[in-house]
């Protein structure tokens, strides 16, 4: 068995572990690219250091929102010799996840992201400092924000003028 | 010993873009560093929900300008991943010249300005010169020297005739001897240089793949993973693309890893002008985009680029999320830079190519 064949092995046998539902496409060179809808949220944790002893290594983490039912989803990315991996996690509205960076350090950064994009929590966390966004800026932005088009269309055009003009007045 | 905390940032001369450190130093030593960004996040993730997927790949492209040919080609193999199209050969080899033509004159810009920090300005210049070479020949293929607007979704929208050809490998053939006879060895041999770089920002092998990094950065200490050849994309398997890895992980190691990539960039363009195959550049006119999900990697020219897409049947996409190399890049400079003195600030930092606009999207 070749190198290539038998990664693509461990990689299935492993995430066949994992309690939720898996999918797989094989890709190019013997690379699988596999998607996990995690059955708890409670299971991430141990779901991810299964991932780490095989060597899993993590790419990226991106937050889902407004999904039905109010659900967010979260799916962690997984990068394992080519291969990638998602553990999805659905959360609810205000809900939260445990944190992974114990098992993997470059998780802060993306957990400190879509904490603050997002109505979402880390728990277990020591370091919640905001990432990006200055502290006055209300939390899920990715969901709240006034569309550009929105913006485009004028749709402030009269309540700027009134403050441009107001605040013109007061200065005199 | 006298410790204090030194803000750099988040305009300040040694950053091309703004970050804000804080650091932490005692005498002539980091002893810590605390960064905050978001000096300039513009909220592109958010607007490419709000985009159809061809305004998409207008906007997506101008997310960073050095490596704005790997965003589109990702984009474009996720979308070409979800609908099922199958992108002709010609276009996958012209692709690939894209790639590395950025990869060439990006990678050659970080090492220029490593010169500059050092006040080696005419070896800066010498190299920016050399790296018009690179730029000249986007703007003659491309008609563009940064946003090469090369990638559509199920191809491309450049070809490169017998005559463009010809003149391409006429450009490499000048670039190749300034480089390997010239730019190389001064980077090698050089006092000013090595007693600046060698042994500065140190990050080994285990602390790499323990901080998640990727691209030159993590070469330069060893860690010989290549996005062109552990998930082979485009005919990247056809190339035998050589991984470039030096095993010292200090300043000096991240610049030869890069300069080695360019020789390395200019052999895999001759070889694909080359092998250049008779065909069509795109799939033909684009099929109806189903609801589904895909993730794609590129090698940009500072690491792996990995694209998240998820479309819901409509012509705008439902979630389109990317992480560039820079990203994890940042944090890892505490291990980098503690140790160091004060004044090899800026050449840590410019040592991981940052990309800010990348990072804050």
């Amino acid at each position: 068995m070749s190198e290539d064949a038998s990664i693509f092995e461990l990689i299935i046998s492993v995430a066949r572990t994992i309690p939720g539902d898996f999918s797989f496409v094989e890709e190019k060179a013997g690379r699988v690219t596999g998607w996990i809808t995690l059955a708890h949220g409670k299971d991430l944790a141990a779901s991810a250091r299964s991932l780490k002893a095989i060597g899993a290594r993590l790419s990226m983490i991106t937050a889902l929102a407004d999904q039905p039912g109010d659900i967010n989803t979260i799916a962690y990315h997984f990068d394992i010799e080519g291969s990638t991996l998602t553990l999805k996690v659905e959360v609810e509205r205000g809900g939260s996840v445990e944190t992974i960076v114990p098992l993997f350090r470059n998780a802060d950064w993306h957990e400190r992201e879509f904490m603050e994009l997002y109505d979402l929590h880390v728990s277990g966390r020591s370091n919640n400092q905001r990432l990006f966004l200055d502290e006055t800026v209300d939390r899920r932005v990715m969901q709240r924000l006034i569309p550009l088009s929105v913006l485009s269309n004028a749709a402030s055009t009269t309540m700027l003028f009134e403050k441009l003009i107001v605040d013109r007045e007061k200065s005199r | 010993m006298k410790s204090f905390d030194m803000p750099v940032g988040p305009l300040h001369v040694s950053l091309e873009e703004p970050m804000y450190f804080r650091i932490h130093v005692e005498g002539e030593q980091v002893a810590g560093i605390e960064i905050t960004a978001g000096h300039v996040h513009r909220g592109i993730e958010y607007l490419t929900a709000k985009r159809n997927i061809y305004q998409n790949l207008a906007l997506i492209e101008r997310v960073c300008s050095l490596c704005s040919n790997s965003h589109p080609q990702a984009y474009c193999m996720g979308l070409e991943k979800i609908a099922g199209i199958e992108v002709p050969e010609r276009a996958q080899y012209l692709r690939v010249i894209a790639d590395e033509i950025k990869r060439a004159a990006s990678n050659m810009f970080n090492v220029a300005i490593l010169a500059h920090i050092v006040g080696f300005e005419s070896l800066f210049m010498h190299v920016m010169e050399a790296r018009e070479i690179m730029q000249d020949t986007k703007e003659t293929v491309f008609g563009n020297r940064m946003d090469l607007a090369a990638n559509v979704i199920g191809g491309v929208k450049f070809d490169i005739d017998e005559a463009g050809a010809a003149y391409v490998i006429g450009q490499l053939n000048r670039l190749e001897p300034i480089l390997v006879k010239e730019i190389i060895p001064l980077y090698e041999t050089n006092a000013s240089i090595l007693s600046r770089t060698r042994g500065v920002g140190v990050i080994n092998r285990e602390q790499c793949i323990d901080y998640g990094l990727m691209g030159p950065v993590a070469r330069g200490s060893g860690y010989a993973y290549d996005v062109r050849t552990a998930a082979p994309y485009a005919v990247y398997d056809r190339l035998d693309v050589e991984v470039i890895t030096y095993p010292d992980g200090d300043v000096w190691s991240r610049a030869m890893v890069r300069l080695r990539e360019v020789v390395e960039a200019i052999r895999l363009m001759r070889l694909c002008l080359r092998e250049l195959p008779e065909g069509p550049l795109t799939a033909g006119p684009l099929p109806f985009i189903p609801a589904g999900e895909a993730i794609t990697k590129v090698e940009a020219p500072r690491g792996e680029l990995i694209y998240y897409l998820k479309t819901d049947g409509t012509d705008i996409p439902a979630r389109v999320k990317w992480r560039v190399p820079t990203y994890m890049n940042w944090d890892a400079l505490e291990v980098m830079m503690v140790g160091d003195r004060i004044s090899d600030i800026p050449l840590i930092v410019n040592s991981i190519d940052p990309c800010i606009s990348c990072t804050e999207r």
